[in-house]
C-alpha cells in the first residue's frame, strides 16, 4: 500500500504566514552566550519589584528550561513530545522526595530530580521504539496522562491531591539561598548554563545528524547515522532539562499539587517553544516569558483565558509558523543584513527563485542571497 | 455474577467508544491528521443531548438527530476553516487540535459550567435476570450503536462513495487522477466522524453524567482502540473497543486499584504501539528506517 508523501508541499497558507526560515546558527559561541546573558539579566532586573514578580521571574526562567529542552527535541530531532509536563513534575517530587523526605538537602534532590527526569525520557525512548511521529506524540500524551494519574495516587510518595510542600534550605559555597531573590537569581543561573549547553549541543555533531534526521530519515540512515540512538540522547536532554526545572520549581514554589503537572503543561510548553520560535536562540525564553506574563496581564477569567490560549495557539501554528522570535530574527536581519552566502541546494519547500505557486516570498526576503538558503528550515 | 454485570457495562462503553474511534481513524486514514479534539466534538453532542432533555422515546430521536446535525456542522467547519490548513504537514494539524481542546472544553464550561450534569434517560425500564440488574437504556444504547457501525461499514465497503474514501485512504494522487474530488470527500469523512461522535455523546449523556472536560479522557480510550485496529482501519475498531472495555472493566478493582483504572487505556496504547508499531489489524505511518 503506497502512501503519497504529505510532507513537504508548501501549504495553501504559505501566501499569508509570517515565515521566517531559520537559518542553522552561524554565532559563535561566545556571541550566543553573551545574548542569552543579557536577556537573563533583562529577566533578572525586570524582577526584581516585588515578591511576587520574584516568583513570576523565576517561574518563567523556569519554563524557559523546559521549553529549551523540549525545543532542542522538537527543533533539531523533529521529535514532538507532550510529555515535559509530566516529566517536569517527577523532577519536582523527586527534589522533594529525596531533598525533604529524604533529608538530603536541595542539591542532591535536584540532581536526582535531573538524573530521574533522564531516566523516564530513555525509558520512554526505549519503549517507543521505532516509533515516530503520530504515535510518538500519541505515546507521550499517554505518559503525561499516566505521569498525572500517578501524582495524584501515590500518595506515600507525592502527598495525593494535597499537594507536598517543601522546607529546603539549601546554600551556595555558604550563602542562604532563602530569599525569593536569591532563587530568582539561581533560576535565572541555571537557565543562562543551561541554554548555553543547549546551543552547543545543537551546533555539535549530534545537532547536526539529528537535523540531518529530520530532513530525510532514509538518507541519514543510509550515511550510516544511528538515528535511533541520537532521538534517545535528544530525548534524555529534554528529560534533564524538564528533570532540573522541575527541581527549581520545588524551591521557588515551596508547594506542589499534581493539577500543576497535568498533560496541560505538556501542551503549554509545546505553545512556549513554538510561540518563541523553534530554533531560535532565545526562543523558548521569549514563549515562556509570554505563557506566564500574558495570563497574567490580559485579566481575563477562565475559562475565558484558557479559550484565548487556545485560539493562540492555533493561530501561531497556522500563520505564525516561525513564532515571535522568527520575528525578531528577521528584525535581527534587516538591521544588521547577512553578506552573500554560499550557493547550495534550495531548501525543501521554499522555491528558491521567490515567486511561484504555493504562495510569494517569504515576508522580507527579497534579496537573492537571501532567497538561496543553505540550511532548510521545518517548523 | 458480578462479573456479567460488568459485561453490561463493558459493551455499554465498548460501543460509545467504537462510535468516537470510527470518526478518529477515518479521518486519519485519509489525511493523515490525528485529531485529538474529536471526544470533545462528541462532548458538544452529548450537552446537546442534555439541552433536549429527551424524557420519551420520540424526543430522544430528536436528540440524537440535533446532535448528529450540530456536530456534523461544527465537524464540517473545522476541516474547512481549520485543517484543511494543515494538510500539508499533519503534525501542525495536531498542534491544532491540542488548541481545539482547550476552546471546546472552556467555552462548554464558560456556557455549561464545570460540574458534571446527569440527565435522567428517556427509558428507565431496568430488567433484572438473575442477579444482573440490565437498564434498558443500556441495551438501547448498544443496541443503535451496533446498527450504526453496521451502516457505517455497509457505507465504507458497498457504495461508490466508501469505494472513493478507501481509495483516497490508499493513494490520493491516484485517486484524484480517478476522478475522486479529495478535497469534498475530506470535509463529508470528517462530518460523518464527528456525527457518529456526536451520537456517541448522546448515549453518553444518557448512561452516565457529563462534564465538559470528559473529551480529554475519552480521547485517549478511543485512539486506543484505533490504534488496536490499526489507524485507517475501520474493521479493527470493534475488536479494539470490546478489548479495550472488558480490560477496564476487569483489571481496575481486580488486579489493581479502583483509582488507576484510567492507566489501562494509556498503557494499552503503549503495549500495542510497543509490540505492533503499524496496528494489529492494519497500520499506517511510522518509518521503516528507525
Amino acid at each position: 500500500m503506497t502512501r503519497t508523501t504529505r510532507e513537504d508541499r508548501p501549504g495553501v497558507l504559505a501566501r499569508y504566514q509570517w515565515r521566517v526560515p531559520v537559518r542553522a546558527s552561524r554565532w559563535s559561541t561566545p556571541r550566543a552566550v553573551v545574548v542569552v546573558a543579557i536577556a537573563a539579566l533583562v529577566l533578572y532586573l525586570l524582577a526584581q519589584g516585588s515578591y511576587s514578580l520574584a516568583i513570576l521571574g523565576s517561574t518563567v526562567a523556569i519554563y524557559a528550561i523546559v521549553a529549551q529542552g523540549l525545543d532542542f527535541q522538537y527543533g533539531t530531532a523533529g521529535q514532538l513530545s507532550v510529555a515535559q509536563g509530566g516529566i517536569w513534575g517527577m523532577g519536582a517530587y523527586l527534589c522533594i522526595y529525596v531533598g525533604d523526605t529524604l533529608g538530603l538537602g536541595f542539591w542532591v534532590g535536584a540532581l536526582a530530580g535531573a538524573a530521574g527526569g533522564g531516566l523516564v525520557a530513555v525509558l520512554i525512548s526505549l519503549a517507543s521504539g521505532r516509533v515516530t511521529g503520530h504515535y510518538f506524540v500519541i505515546l507521550t500524551f499517554a505518559f503525561a496522562s499516566i505521569a498525572n494519574i500517578t501524582f495524584d495516587n501515590a500518595i506515600g510518595f507525592t502527598g495525593g491531591p494535597q499537594g507536598a510542600s517543601v522546607s529546603f534550605h539549601p546554600s551556595l559555597f555558604g550563602l542562604p539561598l532563602d530569599s525569593q531573590l536569591a532563587e530568582l537569581g539561581l533560576s535565572v543561573v541555571v537557565f543562562v548554563v543551561l541554554a548555553v549547553v543547549a546551543y552547543l549541543l545543537r551546533s555539535s555533531s549530534l545537532g547536526k545528524r539529528l537535523f540531518a534526521a529530520q530532513q530525510s530519515e532514509e538518507l541519514a540512515y543510509s550515511l550510516g547515522i544511528r538515528i535511533r540512538r541520537d532521538r534517545m540522547i535528544a530525548f534524555l536532554v529534554a528529560g534533564v532539562y524538564a528533570g532540573v526545572a522541575g527541581g527549581l520549581y520545588a524551591l521557588v514554589l515551596a508547594y506542589v499539587t499534581p493539577t500543576t503537572f497535568s498533560v496541560w503543561a505538556g501542551i503549554n510548553f509545546v505553545l512556549m517553544t513554538m510561540l518563541g520560535g523553534v530554533r531560535v536562540l532565545l526562543g523558548p525564553l521569549i514563549g515562556a516569558a509570554f505563557a506566564v506574563l500574558f495570563p497574567y496581564y490580559a485579566n481575563v477569567h477562565p475559562p475565558v483565558d484558557q479559550v484565548l490560549y487556545g485560539v493562540v495557539l492555533v493561530v501561531i501554528v497556522l500563520l505564525m509558523p516561525s513564532g515571535i522570535g522568527g520575528g525578531l530574527v528577521l528584525a535581527w536581519r534587516k538591521v544588521f543584513p547577512a553578506g552573500p552566502r554560499a550557493s547550495v541546494t534550495a531548501s525543501t519547500g521554499q522555491p528558491a527563485g521567490g515567486e511561484a505557486d504555493g504562495g510569494g516570498p517569504p515576508v522580507g526576503q527579497e534579496r537573492l542571497a537571501d532567497q538561496i538558503d543553505t540550511s532548510p528550515d521545518r517548523v | 455474577m458480578f462479573a456479567l454485570q460488568l459485561l453490561v457495562i463493558a459493551l455499554t462503553l465498548a460501543s460509545i467508544y467504537a462510535l468516537i474511534a470510527v470518526g478518529v481513524t477515518v479521518v486519519f486514514g485519509l489525511t493523515g491528521l490525528v485529531n485529538f479534539a474529536h471526544a470533545d466534538i462528541m462532548t458538544i453532542g452529548a450537552y446537546v443531548g442534555v439541552l433536549i432533555a429527551a424524557s420519551s422515546g420520540p424526543l430522544f430521536l430528536l436528540s440524537l438527530l440535533a446532535a448528529a446535525a450540530v456536530t456534523a456542522v461544527v465537524g464540517a467547519a473545522l476541516e474547512r476553516g481549520l485543517f484543511r490548513w494543515t494538510l500539508n504537514r499533519p503534525i501542525n494539524g495536531f498542534i491544532i487540535s491540542l488548541g481545539l481542546i482547550a476552546i471546546i472544553e472552556n467555552l462548554l464550561s464558560w456556557r455549561f459550567g464545570v460540574f458534571a450534569r446527569t440527565a435522567s434517560p428517556p427509558i428507565t425500564t431496568v430488567w433484572h435476570a438473575g442477579r444482573i440488574t440490565i437498564p434498558a437504556q443500556y441495551v438501547v444504547v448498544f443496541a443503535c450503536s451496533v446498527a450504526i457501525l453496521a451502516c457505517y461499514e455497509a457505507f465504507i465497503h458497498r457504495t461508490p462513495w466508501g469505494r472513493a474514501i478507501r481509495a483516497a485512504s490508499e493513494n490520493q494522487t491516484v485517486a484524484q487522477l480517478m476522478g475522486v474530488r479529495t478535497r469534498s470527500l475530506n470535509t463529508t469523512v470528517f462530518a460523518i466522524g464527528s456525527a457518529m461522535a456526536g451520537l456517541a455523546g448522546v448515549f453518553l449523556e444518557t448512561v452516565t453524567s457529563v462534564s465538559p472536560t470528559v473529551g480529554s479522557l475519552f480521547i485517549v480510550k478511543a485512539f486506543a482502540v484505533a490504534m488496536v485496529g490499526g489507524l485507517g482501519s475501520s474493521r479493527g475498531i470493534l475488536v479494539g473497543a470490546v478489548g479495550l472495555a472488558l480490560a477496564e472493566s476487569y483489571i481496575p478493582g481486580n488486579l489493581v486499584p479502583e483509582q488507576w483504572s484510567p492507566v489501562v487505556s494509556f498503557v494499552l496504547i503503549a503495549v500495542v504501539l510497543l509490540a505492533w508499531p503499524r496496528g494489529i489489524f492494519r497500520g499506517l505511518s511510522g518509518s521503516a528506517t528507525t
